[in-house]
């Protein structure tokens, strides 16, 4: 079954080069297909191995959905569904969003490095097609030059990860005793390869000028996109290689935060700023997987989910403003729906009480305090306070300043999408549990790589 | 500033790669046995117990010759397709897509209509040239890909050779201009049937991209099971892909 989520899109994203009209419909199938393929195997609780071509693991690819992975497809494709909603939105580019769909789920279900790179290589190539519309080519080239970087040197770090060990396989990799040099050499360059695409500090230079630059680019790469890419980062740190090379991606991580928090409260662009605080908030995700234990994951993976709704929210609604309004003064007087979805979704991201935000953000200041690390949380608190900034600014701004402009015509389904999600955002507030135990299954099975490996590696024949 | 930050990432980048290689252990050091790939070769990766395997139990694979005999659960000659369309098919499928997807972004970015014209007439060698080499161009570029499983080469390669000749088309005649229409569904049937390749191998055999046909007698023409079908799928496919790409670049906007 778990196949079909890759082979179905990429199948109806052939097809619909053939026939360029019906490729938005096609990829509302698509994602429909997926969901309901994700909704038969809900949560399987341990883990299911798909042999591509029979060939057992570790000498062939394998697909492997545990609860982690599960959790992170269901996310992504919840996404691109939402997405392919609106099909004003997707324009000419059902072909590529089929494309990177396909990419982003074979990203998070392959148990392969190298196979992991191929997707990782499909990503990066659609990610530069979709944030090249509207003419914004200076910073898709921006994107493409940094994504092929960092595509080759991931794949050096799976040469090496072939030297040390004799295998691809990933489960393989983590049990092979690998000496503690070529260690360092592996985790460093995984963490620059990975480093693009999750929006580590010294990267993460594409990120204002891709997510500013169209309403599209932001809407899905911010969300599913970023998703798959944090997902891998606690797969390979936590799984793979043990907690290993975590002290970089923390140090690079707080780095992080902060830089992307003063960038976003400098920006004048309501695109860029919301651009760079999502920067920040993938610093505060990454920092809290490399803390390494079942619980800060599946915390870190909770707040990345809310972050990712708020977000979804704050692109849609930032991303119809930009281009029908030359002046944003004032103009969610005119825009009531989107006005209040937007002003939930930055609530939530401050982490303001009655909002999911909150929820994530509490939690992971009380683990870390019991974890006894006291200088994540101070730099979380500063970053709090620096998004309060801003975030009232823009509120305060698009709410009560002097309107000078024509109304345009509102988005029906975009704000009704948007209300839906924010309203889920104060549900979640309420009732935590709808995001937390997925998130806290994706954690534990992030940190259980014992029961990775029992599950890739004993399995000697694929099933469906 | 930038420029010396540049310098500073450039030379940490360098020492970093520099310090990196001596952790690989030098050349003839390597046990091969321990490698995955060491039991592509021989064509037995079914015969081992891959939990001991993993352990550390390594079974020396047979030496065994392969060329002319059948009854492998791999029939290529060539061993890099063994690897490429047979073990490691799901890649393969991969970078078949990395490809589509370039060429989607080339056609969406550039969104020509119009052939670009030069206004500049080729020389006479290269006009009489294209039109003996031509045949024999795309000859060899089918020899290629047809063969893959036989000789070194493939698809890709095959492809390739292909989209030469439509290259070599465009350059010797200001008035060609290639049918989009049918590279275009060449291209995505092609790409599909590759996808439909898998699943029926998903139905037969329980697995995406299984080998549902018999393998024959290693280094005969009709051997591999579905590798040749495969290879062939992804030379057309490659071939009126990079045609495509060679003629959207040759397009111009209007005005």
């Amino acid at each position: 079954m778990i196949s079909l989520l890759i082979a179905i899109p990429l199948l109806l994203a052939f097809v619909s080069v053939m026939w360029k009209r019906i490729s938005k419909s096609l990829f509302f199938l698509a994602a429909i297909v997926n969901l309901i393929i994700l909704l038969a195997s809900w949560f399987p609780n341990g883990v299911e191995i798909h042999a591509m071509g029979n060939w057992k693991p570790p000498f062939g690819i394998n697909l492997v959905l545990d609860n982690a992975s599960f959790y992170a497809v269901l996310v992504v494709n919840a996404f691109f569904f939402l997405v392919s909603l609106m099909p004003k939105f997707v324009e000419s580019y059902g072909t590529s969003l089929m494309l990177l769909m396909a990419a982003a789920n074979g990203f998070i279900l392959t148990g392969d490095l190298f196979n992991s790179f191929v997707f990782m290589e499909i990503m990066t190539i659609t990610a530069v097609t979709i944030a090249s519309k509207r003419d914004n080519f200076y910073n898709a080239f921006k994107y493409l030059i940094l994504g092929g970087i960092a595509g080759s040197i991931y794949l050096l770090a799976t040469i090496f990860a072939y030297t040390a060990t004799g295998s691809l396989n990933m489960a393989h990799v983590s049990m092979a005793a690998i000496s503690a040099s070529s260690l360092i050499a592996i985790t460093t360059l995984y963490t620059i390869g990975l480093g693009v695409e999750a929006k580590l500090f010294p990267l993460n230079g594409w990120v204002s000028g891709v997510y500013g630059g169209n309403d599209l680019a932001p809407v899905i790469l911010g969300t599913s996109v970023s998703f798959a890419a944090l997902y891998m980062v606690g797969r390979l740190f936590g799984t793979v290689f043990h907690g290993n090379g975590a002290e970089v991606l923390y140090t690079l991580a707080l780095i992080t935060i902060v830089a992307g928090e003063v960038a976003a409260l400098r920006q004048q662009n309501i695109l860029k700023a919301f651009a760079y605080s999502s920067v920040a908030q993938a610093g505060v995700v990454v920092a809290m997987i490399s803390k390494g234990t079942a619980k800060s994951m599946g915390l870190a993976y909770f707040h990345l989910t809310n972050d990712a709704v708020a977000k979804f929210v704050i692109f849609l609604v930032a991303g119809f403003l930009v281009y029908n309004y030359k002046n944003l003064n004032g103009v969610f007087k005119k825009h009531k729906i989107l006005g209040a979805s937007f002003s939930m979704a930055t609530f939530s991201l401050i982490g303001f009480p009655l909002f999911a935000g909150f929820q994530s953000k509490l939690r992971m200041i009380m683990a870390l305090f019991s974890m006894k690390d006291f200088l994540f949380p101070a730099v979380m608190l500063l970053a709090t306070l620096i998004e309060v900034g801003y975030v009232v600014r823009w509120n305060v701004r698009l709410w009560f300043e002097e309107e000078t402009q024509e109304k345009a015509e509102t988005p029906v389904v975009a704000s009704t999408i948007a209300l839906i999600l924010a309203i889920l955002l104060v549900a979640v507030f309420l009732k935590p549990e709808i995001f937390l135990n997925g998130a806290m299954k994706m954690g534990n099975a992030l940190a259980d790589s014992k029961d990775y490996i029992q599950g890739v590696l004993s399995v000697v024949k694929g099933g469906m | 500033m930038r420029r010396l930050y540049a310098i500073l990432v450039g030379a940490g980048l360098v020492y970093m790669l520099f310090a990196f290689l001596g952790t690989i252990s030098p050349y003839g050091n390597v046990n091969l046995s321990d490698r995955v790939s060491a039991h592509f070769l021989a064509k037995d990766v079914n015969s081992v117990d891959a939990s001991k395997w993993v352990s550390g139990d390594k079974q020396i694979p047979s030496k065994m010759k392969v060329f002319g005999k059948k009854g492998f659960e791999d029939g290529s000659a060539n061993v890099v397709t063994s690897i490429v369309v047979n073990y490691r098919s799901f890649d393969t499928l991969g970078e078949v897509t990395v490809l589509f997807a370039s060429a989607v972004g080339v056609g969406l970015i550039l969104g020509g209509t119009r052939r670009m014209r030069y206004g500049r007439k080729p020389n006479f060698i290269l006009r009489v040239s294209t039109g003996i080499l031509l045949p024999l161009i795309i000859l060899f570029g089918v020899y290629i890909f047809v063969h893959g499983h036989l000789t070194p080469g493939g698809g890709f390669p095959g492809g390739t050779v292909i989209a030469a000749a439509v290259l070599l088309l465009y350059l010797s005649n200001e008035e060609f201009s290639l049918n989009m229409v049918v590279s275009k569904s060449l291209e995505g049937s092609m790409g599909s049937l590759y996808v439909i390749f898998g699943l029926i191998g998903l139905a037969v055999g329980g697995a995406f991209l299984f080998n549902f046909l018999p393998n024959g007698v290693v280094g005969s023409l009709f051997s591999a099971g579905v590798v040749p079908l495969v290879y062939m799928t992804i030379g057309l496919k490659v071939g009126s892909e990079l045609s495509g790409v060679v003629a959207e670049i040759h397009e111009e906007r209007e005005g």
